[in-house]
């Protein structure tokens, strides 16, 4: 009696997950989600707007390929826009940042566990706002 | 007693057929609302969610029956009893919904359940893994003490979940004005899952929007703005299991970090809240909003 309840149970477990990823690579196959990309400098900021609720970026720094941005506001504020899925995720930018400049090629390194390291194709700009990222007011920086 | 069967159980493959005709439908109108890795994420944590209620099943049967023993009244199976017990089921979701969304001990185990971008009938199934640790079951007990036999409980509360999946969706626009004046639908459902200050914590419904009309939680939706789902601070990537116990690490962290007396602000005060006002609630940004 247990037994078969408990292989009930099982096959019903296999079930859901045969299901679940069938469903999900038939989300594959279908391509959903397309390509979404950072259209412009004016889409960044409004990204960086409403993703940190009233960012107001003046400054923006489009990676060539449009799959990530790096905004600055007035105070001197940097945030990193990048893209997930068919979505974007912006954080501010805090010191201790981990950066790595090589060429056109912007690297950070936010040491979110959830927020991998970005590389931006920043071309020329690269150099100029890899400096600006040393001078990221030091309040910004995680308190205790 | 009569044991009744879960509900649930002949509900999912409905849910596969309907996920299927709106990926069918996305495909035609708008690809971007579903997206590969995150329908398999939201079916992941419903998965889990299932196999967690098989572990943690024991647990809840025992804690019902323990309070089933000191019933005040015996409530016979009858067609009224069903109705009623639907309805004070749904009263009973709404206190827990909006305690999980304000108490940040409650919204550890919810917060799975927001955490996606999209919203699609996918997110409906992006169920919690960890419900029986935020005490998720409790705001049931008192129908159970009140009289409702345990199994009936379950089953209205099996019932109450299937309703909910058809309203997580974008290819639904508005029902007709009696509907959306009573039931809560994708419209109002949208309202609750969006992240725009003037939405957000707003719309806590289960079944019935009255409660929210009642309760002055209620905010319709504005056609002129378009909702962004998710949480505040989106999770940067897909990583299943961050995204499963990120808010519990983040209060183990703060419980660690914080003054002494200000610890249990971290586990009982509102989402966002922080001992040195560093960080932002639903609250605080709407009022920046308003001004």
């Amino acid at each position: 009696m247990i037994t078969s309840h408990l292989m009930g149970v099982a096959g019903k477990l296999v079930a859901s997950l045969v299901a679940v990823l069938a469903l999900g690579q038939l989300a594959r196959w279908m391509a959903l989600g397309g390509d979404v990309r950072i259209r412009d400098a004016d889409h960044a900021r409004m990204i960086a707007r409403d993703s940190l609720f009233g960012f107001a970026a003046t400054d923006v720094a489009l990676d060539l390929g449009g799959y990530s941005a790096l905004v600055k506001d007035a105070q001197g504020r940097h945030a990193l826009i990048n893209t997930k899925g068919a979505h974007f995720v912006a954080r501010l930018v805090k010191p201790p940042i981990e950066g790595r400049l090589d060429r056109a090629l912007l690297t950070l390194d936010l040491g979110e566990p959830d927020f991998d390291p970005v590389t931006l194709n920043l071309g020329e700009k690269a150099q100029y706002w890899a400096s600006g990222l040393r001078h990221i007011p030091s309040e910004l920086a995680p308190s205790g | 007693m009569d044991k009744l069967p879960n509900p649930v159980d002949f509900a999912v493959p409905l849910f596969i057929v309907l996920i299927v005709f709106e990926m069918i439908w996305a495909k035609r109108r708008a690809p971007e609302k579903y997206e590969p890795q995150d329908t398999l994420n939201s079916l992941l944590f419903g998965f889990g969610s299932s196999v967690a209620g098989l572990l943690f099943g024991g647990m809840l049967i025992g804690a019902f029956a323990a309070v089933d023993r000191m019933h005040l009244v015996a409530i016979p199976r009858a067609w009224w009893s069903w109705a009623l017990l639907f309805v004070l089921d749904d009263l009973a979701y709404y206190v827990f919904h909006r305690l999980a969304h304000r108490v940040r001990w409650f919204w550890a185990s919810h917060v799975n359940h927001h955490s996606s971008q999209h919203y699609n009938l996918s997110t409906a199934l992006r169920q919690t893994w960890t419900g029986v640790f935020a005490l998720s079951f409790v705001y049931r007990l008192p129908l159970v003490m009140l009289g409702f036999q345990p199994e009936m409980v379950f089953f209205v509360g099996g019932l109450n979940l299937i309703y909910q999946f058809w309203i997580h969706t974008e290819a639904i626009g508005r029902m007709p004005r009696w509907f959306e004046a009573v039931m809560n639908t994708p419209s109002h459902h949208r309202v609750h899952h969006a992240v725009n200050p003037r939405y957000l914590d707003r719309n806590y419904a289960g079944v019935f929007i009255i409660w929210d009309k009642m309760f002055g939680s209620f905010t319709p939706e504005v056609d002129a703005e378009p909702i962004r789902y998710g949480i505040v601070k989106q999770l940067g990537n897909f990583n299943l299991a961050w995204g499963v116990f990120h808010e519990w690490i983040g209060i183990v962290r703060d419980l660690i970090r914080a003054p002494f007396g200000s610890k249990l602000g971290y586990l009982f005060g509102p989402p966002g809240w922080s001992h040195d006002g560093s960080r932002e609630t639903s609250d605080t940004i709407r009022a920046r909003w308003v001004e």
